[in-house]
């Protein structure tokens, strides 16, 4: 599991250099996305054959310490998000659908493919819910003035 | 707070110049230019914001509070994922409004933080309206990485990602050689100016057939599924899959909508490449598919 860390903190650091992080901003998107990884794996742990609560978890918390970054070191929270959920992709399940689709069984094609578009939608919902959390703390501060 | 902060030194700010202007006795014309270079700098950094993949509320957002500045009546903007239409207006002057197409697209997230850095430093009064421009010129032209080290950052995503997903060393040193595959692509494809939805085609195509050839090199045909899942993730459109989703919540319907398609078309050519190429390998090296 510690090489799979390990794994995540180099690739997001690719990764981030393919889509342009600033040079003093990438260590920290590395460690975002090695952290969400973790998190990922502690839940495949925990609760094994749950895929989708798996990526919902860590997107959520991915998207966590994207927006406690932004806030502290003044950089759009995209710069954290991006390379952040990366890992949660569902590059396996687009895969299996191509990979079965291909081969002419088309019932465990479509099931891949419901199965893929329900992770993408966990990381999505739990993008909105974080994004929707940090507004509102927005506006209480506004509120309160 | 701090947003609320920021407003107020924004409208502070803005009384400043347009007083400013009024106590100097300016000629219409010299205020009419003035506004003119507000303008360009305003449509400049939401033109490179765009390019540069960047979600479209802030893009407006970062419009709206450079216009703000001039303290004038009307400031408006509406972004699309191609395009911008910003407008400035007041009865004082002659309403300017300009429209930039974008077409070309190249994430490149260091311009976003640089442009939002410099939209900053002038709204809090910092710079002024020309060091602005200046300075966005040079930051349309900078690169953060120079092109070789794009090419390492897609070898190390497309090895590294294949150990994360749990594929050992052996998967991840196949990947990497599937990276310099898409290096290689990306270069021949990116001198002729091919279309980004071909290449990512012809990119997984080669990742496909690659990986079928060194599983039937090596006889182990268990680590084909991670290898070419690991290879591909470079293709993946993690920044088209997340401005589609927060565009949505924002409210921002059309941008969400079409980067959402963006997404799901770039997904579309990377499973056919795949597919094509797993059925090719299989008619090239004969025996059933795996």
């Amino acid at each position: 599991m510690i090489l799979q860390v390990i794994g995540a903190f180099l690739g997001v650091v690719g990764m981030s250099i393919v889509i342009g992080v600033p040079k003093k901003l990438i260590i920290y998107s590395g460690f975002v996305g090695a952290f969400g990884w973790w998190v990922y794996l502690m839940m495949e742990v925990q609760y094994p054959k749950l895929i989708i609560l798996q990526a919902f978890t860590a997107t959520m918390v991915v998207s966590l310490i994207s927006h406690i970054c932004a806030r502290l070191l003044k950089a759009p929270g995209t710069i954290f998000l991006i390379p952040g959920i990366m890992p949660m992709v569902p590059g396996a399940g687009m895969y299996r659908t191509a990979y079965y689709a291909f081969k002419g069984n088309s019932t465990v094609a479509s099931y891949h493919l419901s199965q893929t578009v329900q992770i993408a939608g966990a990381i999505a919902l739990a993008i909105f819910i974080m994004d929707s959390i940090f507004r509102i703390i927005q506006l209480k501060k506004q509120w309160n003035r | 707070m701090k947003k609320k902060d920021k407003l107020e030194t924004v409208e502070a700010d803005a009384v400043v110049m347009k007083e400013s202007m009024e106590k100097e006795h300016l000629s219409r014309q010299e205020r009419q230019a003035q506004y003119k270079l507000l303008m360009d700098t305003a449509l400049l950094a939401g033109q490179i914001m765009l390019k540069s993949g960047a979600e479209t509320y802030r893009v407006e957002d970062t419009i709206c509070r450079i216009l703000q500045t001039s303290g004038l009546e009307t400031a408006e903007t509406f972004a699309t994922v191609t395009g911008l239409f910003v407008t400035l207006a007041d009865p004082s002057i002659d309403a300017i409004t300009q429209i930039a197409r974008v077409s070309e697209k190249q994430s490149n997230l260091s311009q976003v933080y640089d442009v939002n850095d410099i939209s900053r430093s002038l709204c809090g009064g910092k710079i002024t309206v020309q060091e602005a421009y200046d300075r966005l010129l040079v930051i349309k032209k900078k690169q953060e990485y120079p092109l070789h080290m794009v090419y390492i950052g897609i070898v190390m995503t497309s090895s590294f990602f294949t150990l994360l997903l749990g594929g050992g060393v052996l998967a991840s040193c196949l990947s990497a050689l599937n990276g310099l595959c898409i290096v290689l692509c990306r270069h021949i494809t990116g001198k002729v100016k091919l279309n980004n939805f071909i290449t990512d085609m012809l990119s997984s195509f080669i990742i496909a057939v690659g990986t079928m050839f060194y599983a039937h090199m090596i006889h182990n045909s268990a680590i084909v599924e991670i290898t070419i899942v690991g290879s591909i993730m470079p293709l993946v459109p993690g920044v088209a899959i997340t401005n589609a989703i927060r565009d949505t919540l924002q409210g921002d319907y059309l941008s969400g909508g079409s980067r959402a398609i963006e997404a799901f078309v770039i997904a579309a050519c990377i499973a056919v490449g795949i597919g094509v190429g797993l059925a090719f390998s299989t008619v090239v090296i004969g025996g059933s598919m795996l």
